[in-house]
């Protein structure tokens, strides 16, 4: 069985169950299923074969679904950029994992064209007049289903390699958990380079259900989000909890009756306490879910809340092992921690990458997260931290290296740290910079500066300069500090205000 | 209603000196502003609300469309559209 299995199946047990509602129009699965048999014919016309590599840059519509689907078909491997970053990030990614063909509009290929002149590209209307083409026979599970690609800590982004079987583990394991059916009503808020998305839609193709994609221009307008909620009649919710909290804040969700949602997931980064209990408390009946993984490991753990204390602070935990994984903390001599200790988690499974582009596989080797837990007496474990510099925005992973690295290249810039501040929808990213110009760059120009190499979420929202950077006694930039200064500066301006 | 080119200066005084650290004078109506990141979900927030007290006019969310918000003149455009269809 192959992730594309899933649509082709649907597409024979319920032909006229709606498969996609985007922007413009609702898809059955017998249309999205000819839809993709058009793609796949035009893929192969231009001669897209097993292993080649087919990129989509384009805003999320049924066509991208269908676009990924038919490169399956075809056994090729589908890589979804982000339609939001920038064509010299585009071009690098390009590069990175050869692409052969990318999927993209008229308007994108002419920004691109500056930058990269050899790229293929296909349009929607050459797709959608192409002469259909059977799908190949399944291909071994191991075999590349996707590529998505996030933040790398030396400057340059990494693809995730991720094959049908570590998907089909994911997918399984979320449907049997959810209990999902025909009659369900799947969100798409993720854009479709974030491993949230995977769920969504494959997770309705399992079962015959819809999923209604939210529409990037759409996706962080609270008081949108909120009206799609209740006008679609969403069962399943999945975003990062930022999107939920903005809701609240800015939508007035608490102030409508409980919508349809039975099961309510997050996952991403921690759900503020203060702000989850609201939700739980408002929504008796549905399921509250935290999800946890790496787009290295895709969902890992789950915690399934069952009650809140009214004095309780922490975030939930990220729970215990999905069906099929193993995880576990190891401490820094190599042994595993005990309940009350912390540790690194390391997860051990079927969905375990397959490995980075362009380097020696993974393997079966447990794949070490960066993450801190603690175990506790339940056997839950509790997200602590990182153990490196790899920040979480609004569920967003960003390397402080890229971004440094991209500040770095402006020609007045000697040194950069970046850092976060705040949490949840409050975070900011922040940057403490040496200057070799007396008048440091403004914060504007740092701002179109970043743009150049950068996809939005990692633009830096606040710049200080410093004559020289803080170093600890061994050498090392002294982030510690840096941040101590940045919560000085912060609690000065809220005192000043 | 203010004229199109007093509301593109207050909100660039806005932005400038909010968002921004009160010295990007480069900052003009054709500066784009969510490409460039200076306008992200949170500020989002803020501008709304800045505009709603400022101008008194509640921008509805069916226009809450990244078009209306590509820079300082698209916006101005939006709250002046906005602003005369209250009115009527």
């Amino acid at each position: 069985m192959n992730i594309q299995h899933l649509l082709l199946e649907a597409a024979q047990k319920w032909p006229d169950h709606i498969a996609v509602k985007d922007a413009e129009r609702e898809y059955s699965y017998r249309e999205l299923d000819e839809l993709a048999g058009r793609f796949a014919g035009a893929l192969a016309a231009r001669g897209i074969r097993p292993g080649d590599r087919v990129g989509l840059w384009l805003e999320k519509s049924a066509s991208v679904i269908a676009m990924m689907q038919a490169a399956l078909r075809l056994h090729a491997v589908y890589v979804p950029l982000d339609p939001l970053s920038p064509p010299a990030r585009i071009a690098t990614i390009l590069h990175d994992c050869g692409i052969s063909l990318l999927f993209t509009s008229e308007e994108r290929a002419e920004i691109l064209s500056s930058i990269e002149e050899s790229v293929q590209t296909l349009f929607l209307a050459e797709a959608s007049t192409a002469q259909a083409v059977s799908p190949l026979p399944p291909t071994h599970e191991d075999e590349l289903a996707y590529i998505l690609y996030t933040s790398g800590s030396t400057g340059t982004p990494k693809g995730v390699c991720i094959s049908h079987r570590n998907a089909l583990a994911f997918i399984n394991w979320a449907v049997e958990e959810l209990q999902a059916t025909a009659t369900d009503r799947f969100s798409n808020h993720a854009p479709f380079h974030f491993d949230l998305s995977v769920l969504d839609l494959y997770g309705a193709f399992s079962v015959g259900a819809t999923v209604v994609l939210i529409p990037e221009s759409s996706a962080y307008v609270p008081a949108r989000l909120v009206e799609l909620l209740y006008t679609e009649k969403l069962t399943i919710w999945y975003s990062v909890p930022s999107v939920l909290t903005l809701m609240m804040e800015q939508g007035c969700l608490l102030e409508r009756e409980p919508p349809a949602v039975r099961a309510l997931l997050f996952a991403g980064e921690p759900f503020p306490l203060k702000h989850l209990r609201r939700l739980y408390r408002h929504w008796p009946g549905t399921r509250f879910l935290n999800l946890y993984g790496p787009t290295e490991t895709n969902v890992c753990t789950f915690y399934e809340v069952k009650a809140i204390a009214d004095d309780a602070t922490a975030p939930v935990p990220i729970g215990r092992a999905c069906s099929g994984d193993l995880v576990w903390g190891q401490k820094e001599d190599g042994t595993p921690i005990h309940v009350g200790e912390t540790g690194e988690l390391l997860v051990s499974g079927p969905t375990v990458m397959a490995g980075y582009w362009g380097k020696e596989p993974h393997g079966k080797r447990p794949y070490a997260t960066g993450d801190l837990v603690t175990l506790d007496a339940d056997g839950n474990y509790h997200y602590r931290g990182r153990r490196d510099q790899m920040l979480k925005l609004r569920g967003y992973r960003i390397e402080t290296g890229e971004v440094e690295a991209a500040l770095l290249a402006h020609p007045a810039i000697s040194a950069a740290v970046v850092l976060a501040e705040g949490e949840g929808i409050e975070g900011r990213l922040v940057a403490f910079l040496c200057c070799t110009t007396e008048e440091p760059p403004s914060l504007l120009e740092l701002k179109k500066h970043c743009a150049k190499q950068l996809p939005r979420y990692m633009i830096i929202d606040a710049a200080y300069t410093l004559p020289t950077l803080p170093y600890t006694r061994n050498g090392k930039i002294d982030r510690l500090a840096l941040q101590a200064q940045l919560t000085q500066r912060r609690n000065h301006h809220v005192a000043k205000s | 209603m203010l004229p199109k080119a007093e509301l593109i200066e207050r909100l660039k005084t806005y932005i400038v000196q909010q968002v921004l650290d009160g010295r990007s004078f480069g900052l003009d109506e054709n500066t784009p502003l969510l490409e460039w990141g200076i306008i992200n979900s949170m500020e989002m927030v803020r501008l709304l609300a800045f505009i709603r007290e400022q101008f008194q006019v509640d921008i509805p969310p069916h226009q809450m469309v990244a078009t209306h918000f590509t820079n300082l003149d698209t916006i101005a455009e939006l709250i002046l559209q906005t602003a005369s269809k209250q009115q009527a």
